[in-house]
């Protein structure tokens, strides 16, 4: 295995990620799609690690991708959660008053 | 190559095809539950790379956040999704070509990175223990980023307490229904036959304007997609809500 197969296994995760993002309405779905894309960066940074640098640095970026995927899932279900008390919305096309 | 060297390369072909596989289903499936299943093999294939990648600890975080995680979604899935069984054939989507041309794009601009780039040669060999290259590491250089992310977690907490919780500042605003407290007048009660008769007048959205640029949305969710069924008490403004909270009064 070298390090450009799990780059491509890391950009195909992002890629997929990416349409979840831009295509989907529901909001759950959409942090769905965020996930991927951070496993793709996940993958990513072990990648870099293990074939280019084997310091502590790419370990950090790691760790920072896992805490960022926890904070973006509570927080996310948080505003959903709001949302959907005070508006009972949880599609992304019915919570955009602020462009109108 | 030993023989472990190919077992190891064999298995994180299979885990990263894995992972893009069931990363794909994610968005195919009708229901909500395999969805959430398909998001958890594909992570979970992630942290297994990450451990034939050598870092041990963080791949098990990984393996254990994302279950726990995914169990969560499954959760949320069930309250908030309309069709969290896959029951009826669903597809919520808005501009789905545009996307994948975008995501498409992406990808084969990431791609033409990944081969085009002289990557450089490494000349470290990776530490017998990185978990303990880790903790110095965030103990020491990185603590600013330790720190960091600690806040973030400790804000995270905050902000997801203040928003979930129904008493608080963004909890329900809608005035109350216009009925005692003896419960809803609304005829849902007493003729349920009549329930048809209602669905006619009921689709008024009222968050949904219509000379708004949101109102294709409707279109989009047809009642096959059972969020917008005319049935729906939330539709009819009933005081009678499924959802709905005691009248206070």
């Amino acid at each position: 295995m070298s390090l450009d197969v799990f780059l491509l296994l890391a950009a195909a995760l992002f890629s997929v990620g990416l349409y979840g993002v831009l295509s989907q309405q529901s909001v759950v779905m959409l942090m769905m799609g965020l996930e991927l894309m951070l496993g793709g960066v996940i993958v990513a940074a072990a990648a870099v690690w293990h074939f280019l640098f084997a310091g502590a640095d790419a370990q950090v970026l790691v760790v920072v991708a896992v805490t960022v995927m926890a904070v973006e899932m509570a927080v996310g279900f948080a505003v959903v959660t709001a949302l959907f008390r005070t508006r009972e919305v949880d599609m992304t096309d019915m919570a955009a008053e602020l462009k109108e | 190559m030993t023989d472990g060297g190919v077992w190891a390369g064999v298995v994180s072909v299979v885990l990263a095809v894995l992972a893009v596989i069931c990363a794909v289903q994610v968005f195919r499936f009708d229901s909500m539950a395999r969805a959430t299943y398909a998001l958890l093999g594909s992570l979970l294939c992630v942290g297994g790379e990450v451990l034939l990648l050598g870092l041990d600890y963080l791949g098990v975080v990984i393996v254990l956040m994302m279950t726990v995680e995914m169990a969560l979604m499954g959760v949320f899935m069930v309250m908030f999704m309309m069709n969290p069984g896959g029951l009826m054939p669903m597809t919520m989507v808005h501009n789905a070509r545009g996307a994948a041309v975008i995501s498409g794009l992406v990808f084969a601009g990431l791609t033409a990175g990944i081969f085009l780039v002289p990557w450089p040669v490494s000349r470290t060999r990776a530490p017998a223990d990185p978990t303990h290259d880790l903790g110095r590491a965030l103990m020491g250089p990185h603590m600013l980023t330790m720190m960091t992310l600690g806040l973030a977690l400790f804000a995270a907490i905050v902000a997801t307490v203040t928003l979930a919780t129904a008493r608080g500042r963004y909890g329900p605003s809608t005035p109350a229904p216009p009925h005692g407290p003896k419960g809803p007048e609304h005829p849902d009660e007493t003729e349920a036959p009549e329930r048809p008769h209602e669905q006619e007048a009921a689709p008024e959205r009222p968050h949904v304007r219509e000379d708004s640029p949101h109102a294709h949305s409707r279109e989009d969710l047809t009642p096959s997609h059972g969020r917008q069924d005319p049935a729906h008490p939330r539709e009819t403004g009933s005081p009678a809500h499924p959802h709905g909270r005691e009248d206070p009064s």
